[in-house]
């Protein structure tokens, strides 16, 4: 091999290397470094309200002997309404349905607002729907959250932080987590 | 043209392109293009042994501060590190040329079709490793891949809880998330190396390292550029503060532009539907119908039991059997091929000295035929250089039918050429045969310039007998890309032909009746 040859091949190999290296560290902005983010994110326990009936003898008549049963119930998780509002703006209202293929699990709460930093009123309503149903069956599960939660405060959004608005299952109320 | 073909014609010309580029400037046996999935292996061992010493420092109560501290050791951590890291990008780069390669030359379809699926499912694998690998460090870039992971695993209802909570900041990541993501990091090598295993069940002696002197260089590059570009500590992930901007592996995190501008659901069709057309290459890339190469098939009446077929095939897609029809003076043993294992290679033609193995029109006996009427139309006097190319590579000479003004006898492969060919073309008064073969690691038969060789100079069976004679010979190796090697080793040879004595030709050569074996010849 030639001199010449052995120095291109060199200077190939240096290139390739340098090139994968600068490939391992490319900048990337992930986020707007400038903004900074309100998170509403918490599991909570709604109240299972359960619906039960006695099957008429026509209706056990059709059924197979060995799935005559003749109490059945249908159960539901009640869901709460999520109202979050900044200042005089409503920037969040919805529906918070209990979570999995059945609707049988908690409820999840993931929010993610992009905000400037600044210092905001913050007004978040987390209040169960379903009526006195959901309350009674509430109230026999010492377990699930009340049916309003509330939360009035402000809040200073810093550049490139985030504050998570949270579910304290303990004191059973709304609180605010800007840093650990 | 069918699009897959189109697609792998199209992919072919920069592949030949670059080969030739890289072999100029390295040579064959060192043109790093050729030994892709070699490296690959080579750099699995290298990831292996970096990545034992970095695990005796991790500490899964302490991630970031930890890799940080290895960082911060100017002796060995650092480099260790930089040297894991760097090799488990090189891998990516070095199976996506591998697989490249395998796609432009088809050779992902039939019984290779195992070897590619698992391929697919080892880069996918790989993958997986290194997003394990990065989320240890627990960085700002671990944090953004980490949360985007955890968002597309969220589609899936396997878990109870959805997998997102876990990083909004609500409370510091428990130990036991390290402790999973650790033991995934550990567990995922052991999987691959199973796959590797799969991937090359069906080859016979599969090429797991490279030559020598590339495993050291390729390592000793990775060390000085460990040492040259250390690896940094990018600030701790810290789940309350926006990761903004931060420098991130491209060679795994290149998805997360992606995950982060589509919904999770969107990302996960998208990535299944790559996933599926990777898989279903084997399918797309299939030749229909008669395009099909057929099988080798084995006469066994007049097989001899050699096992030169068996022992040669790279596909162990020759078995060795009892002879159906015992006779006296016969071997016991005959060979059989398994249509379903064959890739119609035909390098057991050129292996068998009775010329009785191969794809139809392939055989021996079939090649002889055409040299036949080769040289009855090609005329090659004493002065004349006839040049023998494989079909694939060779500077594409064979497709050409002549390079500068020589004729050229095309073969499917270099390595499925029979000797008696040449030795029938030099009788014949020929002044001299060039044959051209691709470098011994592009061959797309795998081992056909290997076995080629042996025959030709080292008395492999069916050697080229020692009464041609071997100045009239001349073996070269060029790439697809390298027609200018081929005229350069053509001139060479013509000024050797033409300070030789002017070769003989033989009328009524016989060279069928003369490998017949003892014991069927008439």
């Amino acid at each position: 091999m030639s001199a010449g040859r052995m120095v291109a091949a060199a200077v190939v190999t240096a290139a390739a290397l340098a090139g994968m290296a600068a490939l391992s560290y490319v900048p990337y902005a992930h986020e707007a470094a400038a903004g900074g983010e309100l998170r509403l994110a918490w599991r909570a326990r709604s109240a299972r309200i359960e619906a039960c009936r006695r099957r008429t003898p026509e209706e056990l008549a059709r059924l197979p002997v060995h799935m005559r049963q003749e109490q059945v119930c249908e159960r539901q998780v009640a869901p709460y309404r999520l109202a979050v509002s900044l200042g005089d703006s409503v920037v969040v209202d919805r529906l918070v349905a209990a979570a999995g293929a059945r609707a049988d699990r908690p409820l999840y709460v993931f929010e993610e607002l992009a905000l400037p930093p600044g210092t905001y009123a913050l007004h978040v309503a987390f209040i169960r729907e379903g009526g006195a149903a959901s309350d009674s069956a509430a109230a026999a599960d010492p377990r699930a959250a009340p049916p309003r939660l509330a939360l009035d405060t402000t809040v200073t959004i810093a550049a490139g932080r985030a504050a998570l608005v949270t579910y304290d299952e303990d004191a059973r109320r709304l609180s605010v987590v800007t840093r650990h | 043209m069918p699009l897959t073909a189109t697609l792998q014609a199209g992919a072919r010309r920069p592949l030949a392109r670059l080969d030739a580029w890289m072999n100029r400037l390295y040579g064959w046996r060192y043109n790093p293009l050729y030994h892709s999935g070699a490296i690959a292996a080579v750099l699995f061992l290298v990831l292996l042994v970096t990545g034992v010493y970095l695990l005796i420092f991790y500490r899964i109560g302490a991630p970031w501060d930890s890799v940080a501290r290895m960082t911060a050791d100017p002796w060995l951590g650092r480099w260790m590190r930089g040297v894991h890291r760097y090799a488990s990008d090189a891998v990516v780069v070095a199976v996506a040329i591998h697989a490249f390669r395998l796609f432009a030359q088809g050779r992902s379809w039939g019984p290779r079709a195992l070897a590619w699926i698992t391929g697919v499912i080892l880069l996918f694998v790989v993958f997986l490793c290194g997003w394990t690998g990065y989320v240890m460090v627990w960085d700002v870039q671990a944090q953004v891949l980490a949360e985007a992971g955890a968002r597309l695993f969220d589609l899936v209802p396997i878990f109870a809880e959805p997998i997102s909570r876990a990083f909004v900041g609500e409370r510091p990541l428990p130990g036991a998330f390290f402790f999973l993501n650790l033991f995934l990091h550990i567990a995922l090598p052991i999987a691959l190396g199973l796959l590797v295993w799969l991937h090359v069940s069906r080859v016979a002696r599969p090429a797991l390292l490279p030559p020598r002197g590339l495993v050291w260089s390729g390592t000793g590059l990775l060390v000085a550029l460990a040492l040259a570009w250390p690896v940094a500590m990018a600030p701790e992930a810290d789940l309350l503060r926006l990761p903004g901007r931060a420098p991130y592996d491209l060679f795994y995190a290149f998805w997360l532009p992606v995950a982060r501008a589509m919904p999770a659901a969107a990302v996960w069709a998208l990535t299944l539907a790559v996933g599926g057309v990777a898989l279903l290459v084997p399918v797309w890339t299939k030749p229909r119908g008669g395009r099909r190469p057929p099988p080798s098939l084995v006469d066994e009446r007049h097989c001899t039991g050699c096992e030169q077929c068996y022992l040669d095939c790279p596909y162990e897609a020759i078995a060795m059997i009892p002879r159906p029809a015992p006779a006296e003076g016969r071997s016991a043993l005959v060979a059989r091929v398994d249509p379903a294992l064959c890739v119609s290679c035909g390098i057991c033609a050129g292996s068998c000295a009775p010329m009785r193995v191969g794809p139809a029109r392939r055989t021996g006996r079939d090649q002889l035929g055409r040299v036949r009427q080769f040289v009855a139309v090609a005329r090659p006097g004493p002065a004349d250089v006839v040049v023998v190319a494989c079909d694939r590579g060779a500077g594409g000479v064979a497709r050409d039918g002549a390079v500068d003004g020589v004729p050229v006898y095309a073969v499917d492969c270099a390595g499925s050429l029979h000797s008696s060919v040449i030795e029938y073309l030099v009788r014949s008064g020929a002044g001299g045969v060039l044959v051209v073969s691709c470098p011994p690691r592009d061959c797309w038969s795998r081992e056909g310039p290997k076995w080629l060789e042996q025959r030709l100079y080292h008395e492999r069976e069916a050697e080229l007998l020692a009464r041609v004679d071997r100045r009239r010979l001349r073996v070269a190796y060029a790439g697809l890309g390298e027609a200018r090697a081929v005229r350069a080793a053509l001139a060479a040879l013509r000024r050797d032909v033409a300070a030789l004595e002017r070769a003989a030709a033989e009328s009524d050569i016989d060279l069928v009746a003369m490998c017949e074996p003892a014991e069927t010849a008439p």
